[in-house]
């Protein structure tokens, strides 16, 4: 048995009011036999200021969540089956699609994993950024683009004035997430969705960007909600993460609660297949298969299939998420087991 | 847009110029018999039959006649009419403006046409209006132009009587009669393009709006109005530029029988009435300016990429 | 189709076997393959099974409308429509298909001579073939048949010039992908003559984008035929055909304007059905069509 100590300043601020809250969220998309529930149950936080961490495999569902609360998931064939999205005590999901409109880019904003691709080649790299500022704020052509070279030299890149009139092809990967970057902060959100904004880039620069996300989060006191498959880059930048798997989270605690001392299996499972600076790398274990569509394996834990610790009681019945304190788990044995951290 | 690159593009197409002239030259060769003879038509005494040797120089080489025909050319002096004894060039330079507001209304009608029928389908994919435009599609590809002419004759003129039948009021007359008597023409020769362009642009657009720039344009807050009107179109127009190009050497094509139906006194007209007659100072002459703006317009077409792509217009 | 199937050479069996799997599947495709089946039946059936000779006159009887006796009615001196329709469905097949053969076997050797060497030789046949793209294709083909004599082998000739663009660049296209593949560079090594390798390779590879083309193409010889037919340049009077029909009926536009209906329908329905023939093609022939 272990007893889990609960910090009582981090309860305080769980209670207090976050800036965006999912509730019970899920997601289906239609299928050739009927809906498939590829978000199921889906509840997390995130308060001012602070960066919260998604983390699964492709699959997991985190992508999907992330485009959800922007409400950019093509329905049909998608559909939100259930839950509340909160961002300010208000429903996003009960806004009609102008007024979704006027959130989107405003309050939250978005950056994405493929910087080549996510700017218009036809459009200079101003263009888009005066678009941007001039989609929620009333301001000249003029005042825009000295709006838009400001955003440029904030995010480090040089001779902005000059650069605002080069198309993106110009532009290297590294350039173009942070010019993705400075279009995201053209109208000071209070939340920025960053979907594997650094995935697609070389690990120098990979580095960069996080420290510039990073350095503009506290800058601004920003929220912001980092999507990874990457532990190492979301123990880099994230103060609380949740870990999801086959549509559900798993486990949520804050990063240093998580690397110390996992809850489920399969964040142990990332852990151990995680690499780690000083550290001789032949000790990387995969986690064995792949992840399971969500609808075999609904009456049971659905990582039973590749958990190595799993037993009957996990075969049972489908498994809640159960808090203990800050931190919340979804393993009927997690009180027996003792996991293995990085420490 | 460097000027190197216009320059050598226009270089580029003076080959191809030569082989269009040898070729519009050399139909006097694909004559079948003695050339004159068959010119100067059945019935025709030995004078007129020499005449005509003479007039159109087949004494000689074949190609001191060709530097002949084509030194005129260059001089603007397409020869004169066998039959009308009317210079070719003055002919043409008169019938020239009606093919072209012919041409221009149809490309009108094949861009609206195209634009609505291609935006509509692919912004309401999977609806009816989508299954709309694509039968339309399909079907205004498989029609014949003078046949939606003929259509357009019963319909429009001979039951409703809202246009005229045939005939030609030039802009310049009546402006109000010009645009009546250019609907019915211009709605025949553009239909098919119309179509084209609908079918193309609903792909194309389908294709864009899938882009990750769309995604950025949405999450960026902005209108489907503006992200349709400004980022996916500009970008699904390319293709489409490549495709007008083809159309207007189709619509050119279509005016000899389009202005023959409707009796419209153009150069396609001009064609009509002088192939048959095989009076082929004017077939070469006509077929000769009706290249040469085939050739301008894909040349336009060309440059107007490096206005769309700034890949290009920056490298 | 079944013939374009068996004798090409690119069509294995394996590949003919899903193939027709696939394009049984296609129900409008089917659908277009059926009806140009049916339309070939009754052309060539046509001395069988029209009602009418198709020349025979009864003046006493000029554009009547349709009845149980004339199912499509008659023309302006009496003939009877459906026969004629019947045996004008014989130009417009002749016409595609000859047009589109003389094109395809001029083009072939052409094409594969013209991506095998490069060099200037290359470059005289490719601006040729620019230089008869310059010429709107109507144009070109009246220019050409007119010059040559009014009549269906005439039209037929100048169709084939007008397609030859198409299916050269086509060819070639395929000649130089072939040339840049390893395979090549692998049989040369062991000393096989790369020209016929090429030639087997090309003719493999592009049996199915040609067959997709010679649809579409096919589709659009019907249309230029009655185009020139209309104009008086194809079949010569009184032979029927379509385009001849429609202009015909286009005289007596205001006394019997329901008979452009007729020819016009049959066009635009075969050329349709080609079209679709030819869409059906192109997703039943599989992959290598599609990067092609």
């Amino acid at each position: 048995m272990t007893t889990l100590i609960v910090n009582e300043e981090v309860m305080d601020e769980v209670r207090a009011d976050p800036l965006l809250s999912v509730e019970n969220f899920a997601v289906e998309f239609a299928t050739g036999h009927g809906w498939s529930r590829v978000v199921d149950d889906v509840s997390f936080s995130v308060r001012a200021g602070e960066t919260m961490g998604l983390v699964g495999e492709s699959g997991s569902g985190k992508s999907v969540t992330a485009m959800s609360i922007m409400r950019l998931i093509p329905t049909p064939p998608g559909r939100i089956a259930a839950g509340r999205i909160l961002f300010e005590g208000q429903d996003l999901l009960a806004l009609d699609e102008p007024q979704m409109r006027k959130v989107r880019g405003n309050h939250i904003a978005m950056i994405f994993q493929e910087p080549l691709t996510a700017l218009n080649p036809a459009f200079t790299i101003g263009d888009q950024l005066v678009e941007a500022i001039r989609a929620h704020r009333k301001v000249t052509r003029k005042q825009a683009g000295d709006r838009a070279a400001e955003l440029l030299d904030l995010v480090g890149i040089p001779g902005a004035r000059q650069r605002l009139r080069d198309y993106p092809h110009r532009f290297s990967g590294g350039m173009l997430q942070r010019a993705m970057i400075a279009g995201a902060l053209a109208c000071s959100p209070k939340l920025l969705i960053a979907d594997e904004p650094t995935t697609a880039l070389d690990v120098t620069v990979q580095a960069q960007i996080l420290t510039l996300l990073r350095g503009l989060q506290q800058e601004f006191n920003m929220a912001m909600l980092f999507i990874s498959h990457d532990l190492g880059v979301v123990a880099d930048i994230c103060d609380r993460v949740a870990v999801m798997y086959a549509g559900q989270i798993v486990e949520s605690a804050t990063v240093y609660e998580l690397f110390e001392r996992p809850l489920h299996p399969y964040t142990e499972g990332l852990l151990l297949a995680m690499p780690q600076h000083g550290k001789p790398t032949d000790r990387l274990v995969p986690i064995p298969g792949v992840v399971p569509e969500a609808a075999s394996v609904a009456d049971r834990c659905r990582f039973e299939t590749r958990c190595r610790y799993a037993a009957d009681e996990c075969r049972a019945a489908p498994v809640p998420l159960t808090s203990y304190g800050p931190r919340a788990t979804r393993c009927v044995r997690s009180k027996d087991l003792v996991l293995g951290g990085t420490s | 847009m460097p000027i190197q690159y216009i320059v050598k593009r226009l270089i580029s197409l003076l080959p191809v110029l030569l082989i269009v002239s040898i070729g519009i030259f050399g139909l006097t060769y694909l004559i079948p018999g003695d050339a004159a003879v068959t010119l100067a038509g059945e019935s025709a005494s030995p004078e007129r039959i020499e005449a005509i040797r003479t007039e159109l120089g087949l004494n000689e080489a074949p190609l001191v006649q060709y530097w002949t025909w084509l030194s005129g050319v260059l001089h603007g002096d397409l020869g004169t009419s066998l039959y009308m004894h009317v210079p070719v060039t003055t002919e043409l330079l008169r019938r020239f403006p009606v093919t072209i507001s012919l041409a221009i209304g149809a490309l009108v009608v094949t861009i609206v046409g195209g634009l609505a029928g291609g935006i509509a389908a692919a912004l309401r994919r999977g609806t009816w209006v989508d299954r709309l435009v694509q039968g339309g599609a399909s079907v205004g590809i498989a029609m014949p132009s003078f046949w939606i002419a003929l259509i357009l004759i019963v319909v429009f003129a001979v039951n409703l009587g809202w246009f005229p039948a045939i005939g030609y009021t030039s802009i310049s007359e009546s402006p109000t009669g010009w645009l009546q008597s250019i609907t019915m023409p211009s709605v025949a020769l553009g239909a098919a393009g119309a179509a084209v362009v609908a079918r193309q642009l609903r792909g194309s657009l389908i294709d864009v709006m899938n882009m990750d720039y769309v995604r950025t344009a949405k999450a960026r807050g902005l209108s489907p109005r503006r992200i349709v009107a400004k980022h996916a179109l500009k970008n699904a127009v390319m293709p489409i530029l490549t495709l007008l190009g083809v159309q207007v050497a189709y619509l050119l094509g279509g005016t000899v029988i389009v202005e023959q139906i409707f009796g419209i006194p153009g150069v396609g007209k001009y064609i009509y009435d002088s192939v048959f007659t095989l009076d082929l100072p004017v077939v070469q002459g006509a077929v000769l300016v009706i290249a040469l703006l085939v050739v301008l317009i894909n040349f336009l077409v060309d440059i107007s990429y490096g206005f769309v792509n700034p890949k290009l217009r920056q490298e | 189709m079944t013939t374009a199937t068996a004798i090409v050479p690119g069509l294995t069996m394996e590949r003919r076997s899903t193939f027709w799997l696939r394009f049984s599947r296609n129900r409008s495709g089917v659908i277009a393959a059926a009806y140009l089946v049916l339309l070939t039946a009754v052309a060539f059936g046509a001395p069988l099974i029209a009602p009418y000779d198709p020349l025979e006159q009864t003046l006493a009887a000029i554009n009547q409308q349709p009845s149980a006796a004339h199912w499509l009615g008659t023309d302006d001196i009496g003939r009877d429509i459906l026969s004629r329709m019947m045996y004008g469905a014989r130009v417009s097949l002749i016409a595609g298909v000859a047009s589109v053969g003389l094109s395809l076997l001029i083009a072939l050797p052409l094409g594969l001579v013209s991506g095998y060497v490069k060099g200037p030789l290359d470059t005289v046949i490719m601006r040729f073939a620019d230089a008869v793209q310059t010429l709107p294709a109507l144009v070109l083909a009246l220019t050409i048949s007119a010059v040559l004599g009014p009549g269906l082998r005439n039209a037929t000739i100048a169709l084939a010039v007008v397609f030859l663009p198409t299916f050269l660049r086509l060819i070639r296209g395929q000649v130089l992908a072939v040339r840049e593949e390893t395979y090549i560079e692998a049989s040369r090594s062991i000393g096989t003559p790369t020209f016929d390798i090429i030639r087997h390779r090309v003719l493999h590879n592009i049996a199915s984008p040609l067959i997709v083309q010679a649809a579409v193409t096919m589709g659009f010889a019907l249309l230029a035929e009655a185009a020139l037919s209309f104009l008086g340049l194809g079949v010569q009077p009184p032979s029927p055909s379509w385009g001849r029909m429609l202009s015909s009926s286009y005289t007596y536009v205001y006394t019997a304007g329901w008979q452009i209906f007729i020819p016009g329908v049959a066009i635009a329905l075969t050329v349709l059905a080609l079209n679709v023939l030819a869409d059906a093609l192109r997703d039943s022939l599989g992959r290598e069509i599609r990067t092609s």
